[in-house]
């Protein structure tokens, strides 16, 4: 496991609210809330003697377990997804449900890598070689007693910028907001975090679109769900587990996030039913037909934000162009995506938060990037989901 | 009368022993470093990883302080009133990483083990004297200098609180 530095801690504890004083010859003093300060010396790390008795203390001010805080601060470039079996009573499952759990989160794993690169609701065997790559670096957690839990491990690379962008964005925009383009970059993801983000996203899209409605889904379901990345594969896959159950009456997937990077806008955790099973296997049936289409719809984080009317009293609104970090035909892109004045407020909010965006258009190739003019849908996945809050 | 004919008499268990064992030097020193702890209210607790540079860390109010503890039946001060403390090299490495200098504690014992502790009319005594020194960067092997004067009782260890405290700078 690598060391959790100094530099990690303090990123951590600020985000989560901690403040520091003045530093003395050996350390600090961190505070957050009305708490007793912890002292953290200058050079403690997780390998230092006192790093438990550290973490104990901090936990205790900010009234969480310390085995919790000890798990954040050993997983701070790590997403765990937490697939669980509910309504276990006891610390085993029996061995045909446990099978059928690992394989669940097996093929939602592989599916999810593969789709996190570009829609696909219906795989047939053509898994993304980025995808597969993805995959083999995943590890399984060891489980957890509570109901059934199997952690699954994403380790992040650090995020992917394009290099081209930082210099060309400074210059050709006198009126670029330094705040916006800060906060705009902090969304950028790696490869790792957009297949762990899409797993979570293509499950809360099964829940909202097909479970909570409780009705034989129409075939309009397959575009909202392709674009969470649903595939047929992994529907088939929670299908199998689903109606092996004898003990569990539901599964449940709840994301972990790295504490250092900007977590993903998503639900703190989606819960599939058991009485589910028949209404998604009508869906995995929709999920077979793949209409062609001339549009795209390309997904992903808002990382850059260049303002078009900067003269403009922004309170009306000023279009702009955005730029939206998607995987295109298996390589990472930034797509360039107008938006009108009368979207300046959503724009800025969705970037602000880190929601994941998608627009829907026709994608142009002009020399030096890609751009989409005219997005018939732009929208954030969040709107569709219960975020958590 | 010739050596070997005699038959050394077993010691029964739990009697105390005539010559010093080191494990159990160890043992008894710790225990009476606890005692000291209690008696101010300070709490301590085993360094994790426990790599052998230090045996415990005892709680500051905002930090922890890292300590060796040692004991020995011959500590012998010269004229200077010091005395070299033989310790590894690679102790020293280690004390030189921390933000926080360790200090090692020496409980000079007596060399039997009934010496230890004896019960008088007033209540237990025992005639250990315990030292300390300061783990910082002028420390180098492959002795430690322990000065005559620099006595560990219960009162060093406000001493060293107070210093360790101020250490880690203004509150938030």
């Amino acid at each position: 496991m690598t060391v959790t530095t100094h530099a990690d801690l303090a990123r951590y504890l600020k985000r989560h609210g901690w403040r520091h004083g003045t530093p003395g010859a050996y350390g600090s003093l961190w505070a957050i809330d009305d708490s007793d300060p912890v002292g953290i010396t200058h050079s403690l790390t997780s390998a230092s003697p006192d790093w438990n008795i550290v973490v104990q203390k901090l936990a205790q001010a900010m009234r969480r377990d310390a085995d919790e805080v000890r798990r954040d601060l050993d997983h701070l470039y790590v997403d765990e997804i937490e697939f669980a079996a509910t309504g276990v009573g006891t610390d085993s499952i029996s061995v045909e449900e446990g099978a059928r759990l690992f394989e669940m989160a097996r093929i939602s794993v592989r599916a999810t890598a593969t789709t996190s690169r570009g829609e696909k609701p219906y795989i047939r065997g053509n898994y993304s070689r980025g995808g597969d790559a993805i995959v083999e670096r995943v590890r399984f957690g060891h489980t957890r007693p509570g109901s059934y839990v199997v952690p699954v491990l994403f380790s992040l690379d650090p995020p992917l910028t394009e290099a081209a962008r930082d210099s060309e964005s400074q210059g050709a925009q006198p009126e670029l907001d330094r705040e916006i383009a800060t906060a705009a970059a902090e969304n950028a993801e790696s490869d790792q975090r957009r297949a762990s983000r899409t797993l979570v996203q293509a499950f809360a899209a099964l829940d909202v679109f097909v479970v909570q409605p409780a009705k034989d889904p129409s075939p309009s379901v397959v575009a909202p769900l392709a674009r969470a990345g649903v595939s047929r594969e992994m529907v088939n896959g929670i299908v199998d587990f689903l109606k092996s159950t004898e003990d569990a009456s539901a599964m449940r997937a709840r994301p972990n996030w790295a504490g250092a990077p900007k977590p993903p806008v998503a639900p703190a955790q989606v819960t599939i039913e058991a009485e589910a099973v028949d209404v998604l296997r009508k869906t995995a049936e929709h999920l077979r037909i793949v209409p062609p289409h001339k549009h795209e719809t390309v997904t992903g984080p808002i990382v850059g934000v260049h303002v078009t009317d900067g003269r403009r009293d922004r309170s009306l609104g000023v279009s702009s162009t955005i730029e939206i970090q998607a995987i295109r035909r298996g390589r990472l892109s930034t797509i360039h995506v107008r938006t009108s004045a009368h979207q300046w407020a959503d724009v800025n909010e969705w970037m602000r938060k880190g929601e994941t965006v998608s627009a829907y258009g026709v994608v142009k190739s002009v020399p030096g990037r890609l751009e989409m003019d005219a997005a018939e849908d732009l929208q954030p996945l969040g709107q569709q989901f219960l975020t958590a809050d | 009368m010739t050596k070997g004919t005699s038959q050394r008499r077993e010691r029964a268990f739990g009697e105390v022993p005539e010559r010093a064992d080191t494990r159990y030097m160890e043992v008894y020193s710790r225990s009476l470093f606890r005692a000291t702890l209690g008696q101010v209210h300070l709490s301590s607790s085993s360094p994790d990883p426990d790599d052998g540079a230090l045996d415990l860390l005892v709680s500051s109010r905002r930090s922890q302080i890292g300590v060796q503890l040692k004991s020995s039946y011959s500590v012998r001060f010269n004229s200077r009133g010091t005395y070299q403390f033989a310790v590894k090299p690679w102790w020293v490495e280690r004390w030189h990483e921390y933000d926080i200098p360790p200090r090692l504690v020496l409980y000079s014992l007596p060399r039997r083990p009934p010496e230890w502790c004896v019960e008088k009319h007033e209540g237990m005594v025992h005639p250990v004297i315990a030292y300390w020194a300061l783990l910082d960067r002028s420390v180098s092997g492959p002795s430690v200098t322990i000065d005559r004067r620099s006595r560990f009782t219960a009162a060093t260890l406000a001493h060293w609180c107070r210093e360790v405290d101020q250490g880690m700078g203004g509150l938030p």
